[in-house]
């Protein structure tokens, strides 16, 4: 296995422990560059932003923080930073009128929200999860119990800002203890909720929605019409049963394993979702830019892949870009394979006895065994191919970079780890793919030069057994392609020698 | 043609991948990094860790492979100082290693000190190097060995690879082998090596650098108290030192490197027409002097062109920047046919100087970061595909820097485009010979 050695980091300092989900990659201030937010035991929580090694915002006597999560909970297409603690407050964060770029003293937080509800949260994440196009609150917590939320407004708007509370939506409650929760696309392209059992096992939950106009309203009657429509399946996955049946399981789902689409069909799925637009804006006005944010995620997604702008997209991404946090929200680019008849993404587990696979519409893929206690799985496009890479952190600091089909880069970190994250950081104007360690030393280590264009190394020879103009020039020297001691002896002259008089 | 090839590479932009890291449970020293190139031409690298322990770095098709080597006599709680290796011949597989060790004794608190030499005197065996590994030859020192080095001399046999090993008693000591007692014996070395035998101070470095017609050699020792020699040595019949140089510092000097701007590689057999088609002029007798790199360990490094006649270095620029400078090569990393300086640092760096004619200077053109300070560099091809790769040894482990292969490939195609378009180019006026003579015949 090919070992890799990251070298260039930010270090920043934080003090205290860290839960495992209680860091977080996301772009609180919409500025189209994720921060690192973190919150330790201690109820300090912390925004870094840039090469910054303070935080540009801290956060003080919070409770425990157990988990934090970015995303558009709000539903008015920008992002807020949640936070969720031990004891059971939810404080919702807005950065709208506040610029982290500014050169400023570290700032006190204060939440626009805060509210209580059941104590013991453990995993939070924020995305649609009945495919609704709203953004919902999703909770996983200690005593085996999965809670979606949603936001409400109650119509009272004080100093430009409505007010308003989170919502139980639905809960689920589950056999065993949950390593952890996941959005993940189904076949249809509908989203659906993956949440980790022990051994390597995993639920599907599923809510459907009734019709294409249904509109959600908590207070509907017919709102109890959704848990009939709920499905719940429990995948037992072949190979678990030969494993540790009460061993921690992690999950990471959404990850991308084909190239985002060509571009006209993407053009087109823009186009409805545009005339989507218009059609929902007659209704309420929070959910224009919702399904804006989407359309300009797909548009920035294509920039990316090197689509020239087109006007409107420009207008969605001075707006805001999606964020594309792995662990808290639900990818929704568009994604379409041949025909677009499956839409399924695939989704990595990781146990802590080593075993790392990954799972695409309940087949196993690929499985991997190490001798490490694998504590956290991500996905991340290490190698900007458009493929996600399945990246599983162990304690000890040793980090597998897996690639789709199955090659494998280690990374040691030097110290066993905290907590760990991997996604894209805002640097230098860019949104790079990096690393995130927290450490038991009171800091927390970012390595954001990882990118490498190959997983495996190629040497030169394959490289040039693949130029037909190489073999070509041999067969004029007279040199068979097989004599490798005398290719070997040729390259090398051609690099360092010289044909000179 | 040269020109050709060096005009290829304009861009002095040296892009590299980050191939392998090999991690060592020890830190080891800047003596204990050594490539050992078998004779099919493939490396391995041998790197001894304090905790007496050698590995045995190589790639096995394709794949980095880390073994443990397990030299005889190293006993335990020794502690390996330095270590170098050599193939003694170009057909087989001949390889002689040096590995000097402390050895405490735990009852007594002394210390000893141990020269040993593996080698292997009957060959006929396939896995060369742990056969070798189990035929030792123990020399007890009564010094602390330092720097252990080889090189050729010319004795009544002809040319002989004989060790050089620094001590802790000032003085640079001389083994070569004795066939017939099957045997290395210390000689006095004021005979073949008289450029070293004078030394005052504990040598941390040295180097010896013969010309290609092997009439001249130039040898450079450099030590602890900062002083630095520089030789030249003629060595047609008894070694006589023709000129000499020396420089003082105020720190330590690390490294001493002699080398030719240019590099040399002999063509291959299968070239040799094509080369001997556009051989002009025969070849012209390097007028250049050898050129000495000097590490200072506190200091700036410098670049001594020319030292009999001229005796100011060049100083490289930002070389005192990061930290203590631990160890240095020359090498033509950009492959371009001039060599290159490179310089490792403490401060987790390795800076590379290309030297630029008009005007006379050695400018930074890349860096390379990696997450340990530097102890030992090489360059060398471990991956065995013709190109080389950088190698770095961190307090930490190994490093492989790979050349994207990519890039080298299409250098590769250029060149050999060139290459071939000289051998048509060459090739009518052949045949027309060919033809002519035979029709006389």
């Amino acid at each position: 296995m090919r070992v890799a050695s990251f070298v260039n980091h930010l270090e920043f300092e934080f003090e205290g422990n860290i839960n495992k989900n209680a860091i977080c990659l996301g772009d609180v201030d919409n500025d189209g560059q994720n921060e690192l937010i973190v919150g330790n035991e201690k109820g300090v929580l912390a925004v870094f932003k840039g090469e910054n090694p303070h935080p540009v915002h801290v956060g003080t006597e919070l409770g425990m923080v157990s988990a934090i999560s970015v995303g558009d909970v709000f539903n008015t297409g920008l992002n807020v930073l949640v936070v969720v603690t031990g004891c059971g407050y939810c404080y919702i964060y807005d950065f709208e009128d506040d610029h982290l770029g500014e050169p400023t003293e570290k700032k006190v937080l204060q939440p626009v929200h805060a509210q209580r509800i059941p104590a013991n949260v453990k995993i939070m994440l924020i995305g649609d999860v009945n495919g609704d196009g709203f953004s919902e609150l999703v909770v996983a917590l200690t005593d085996r119990v999965v809670r979606t939320y949603r936001w409400v407004n109650s119509g009272e708007v004080v100093g430009g800002k409505s007010y308003g509370k989170l919502i139980g939506l639905n809960k689920w409650e589950l056999g065993d203890q949950i390593g952890s929760i996941t959005f993940n696309r189904c076949k249809d392209g509908t989203p659906s909720l993956l949440v980790a059992q022990p051994g390597g096992t995993y639920f599907t939950l599923k809510v459907q929605r009734t019709s294409q106009d249904y509109e959600l309203d908590p207070f509907d009657e017919q709102s109890s019409e959704l848990l009939t429509k709920m499905s719940l399946d429990y995948e037992p996955l072949a190979s678990a049963r030969l494993r540790n049946p009460n061993i921690h399981t992690e999950i990471c789902g959404n990850i991308r394993l084909s190239k985002i689409s060509s571009h006209s069909s993407e053009e087109e799925t823009n186009e409805t979702l545009k005339t989507d637009v218009v059609q929902a804006d007659t209704s309420r006005c929070e959910e224009t830019p919702c399904e804006i944010s989407k359309t300009s995620d797909s548009s920035r997604v294509r920039s990316s892949n090197d689509a020239c702008d087109v006007s409107p997209y420009k207008v969605c991404d001075n707006l805001r870009p999606f964020l594309r946090n792995t662990r808290s929200s639900a990818r929704s680019c568009m994604e379409s394979n041949e025909g677009e008849t499956n839409l399924a993404s695939a989704y990595a587990l990781a146990t802590l006895d080593g075993t790392l696979m990954l799972v695409h519409e309940g087949k196993i893929r690929w499985n991997l065994q190490v001798d490490h206690q694998l504590f956290a799985v991500c996905g991340l496009d290490v190698t900007e191919d458009g493929k996600d890479e399945v990246i599983a952190c162990a304690w000890d600091g040793n980090t597998y970079i897996v690639c789709q089909n199955t090659d494998c880069v280690r990374f040691t970190f030097h110290e066993p780890v905290n907590a760990f994250t991997a996604g894209l950081y805002g640097l230098r104007g860019k949104q790079v793919p990096c690393l995130v360690y927290a450490s038991f030393n009171n800091r927390i280590y970012l390595y954001h030069s990882i990118t490498m264009s190959h997983v495996v190394t190629k040497s030169m020879v394959e490289v040039l057994k693949e130029d037909s103009m190489y073999q070509q020039m041999l067969d004029k020297l007279g040199i068979s392609a097989d004599d490798t001691a005398k290719l070997k002896e040729l390259n090398h002259f051609l690099l360092y020698g010289k044909l000179e008089y | 043609m040269a020109k050709e090839f060096s005009g290829n590479n304009s861009q002095n932009y040296l892009n590299f991948i980050d191939a392998h890291f090999f991690s060592l449970p020890s830190q080891g020293n800047i003596y204990t990094l050594t490539p050992l190139t078998d004779a099919k031409g493939f490396t391995k690298i041998l790197v001894a860790s304090l905790q007496r322990k050698v590995y045995c770095l190589e790639f096995t098709s394709g794949r980095p492979c880390m073994r443990e080597v397990p030299f005889t006599y190293i006993p335990g709680g020794a502690e390996i100082i330095s270590i170098d290796a050599v193939n003694r011949s170009v057909i087989q597989e001949d390889f002689i290693i040096g590995i000097t060790i402390i050895k405490k004794d735990d009852v007594t608190g002394q210390q000893s000190h141990f020269f040993n030499i593996y080698s292997d005197w009957d060959l006929n065996c396939d896995s060369a190097l742990d056969v070798v590994s189990q035929n030792c030859l123990p020399l007890e020192l009564d010094f602390v060995p330092y720097h252990l080095y080889h090189t050729k001399t010319k004795t009544k046999h002809g040319w002989e690879t004989v060790w050089l090993l620094s001590g802790s008693d000032s003085c640079i000591h001389l083994y070569h082998s004795d066939d017939e007692s099957h045997s290395y014996q210390e000689v006095e070395c004021s005979e073949s090596f008289p450029e070293f035998s004078q030394t005052t101070n504990i040598t941390l470095w040295m180097d010896v650098f013969y010309s290609s017609d092997n009439k001249k050699r130039v040898s450079g020792t450099c030590g602890e108290s900062g002083t630095v020699h520089m030789f030249h040595v003629n060595v047609e019949a008894i070694p006589q030192i023709t000129a000499s140089h020396t420089v003082s510092w105020d720190y330590p000097s690390v490294t001493v490197k002699i080398f030719d701007l240019k590099t040399t590689l002999s063509v291959p057999n299968f070239l040799q027409g094509i080369h001997r088609l556009q051989n002009r002029a025969p070849k012209t007798d390097n007028e250049d002097q050898p050129h000495v790199v000097v590490a200072n360990a506190l200091e700036s490094c410098f670049v001594y062109s020319g030292f009999v006649s001229k005796c100011e270095g060049y100083r490289l620029p930002d070389s005192d920047n990061s930290d203590v400078v631990t160890c240095c090569i020359v090498c033509d990393i950009d492959q371009d046919g001039k060599n290159e300086i490179l310089i490792g640092t403490y401060g987790q760096t390795v800076t590379v100087y290309k030297y630029n004619e008009e005007p006379f200077s050695w400018t930074i053109c890349h860096s390379i970061n990696v997450p340990c300070p530097v102890l030992s560099l090489a360059y060398c091809d471990v991956m065995g595909d013709g190109s080389y790769q950088l190698i770095v040894m961190t307090t930490t482990g190994i490093h492989i820097f790979q050349h994207n292969p990519w890039e080298l490939a299409s250098v590769i195609i250029e060149r050999l485009e060139t290459l071939i378009s000289l051998k048509s180019a060459f090739k009518l006026p052949k045949e027309v010979v060919q033809e002519s003579s035979q029709c006389s015949g």
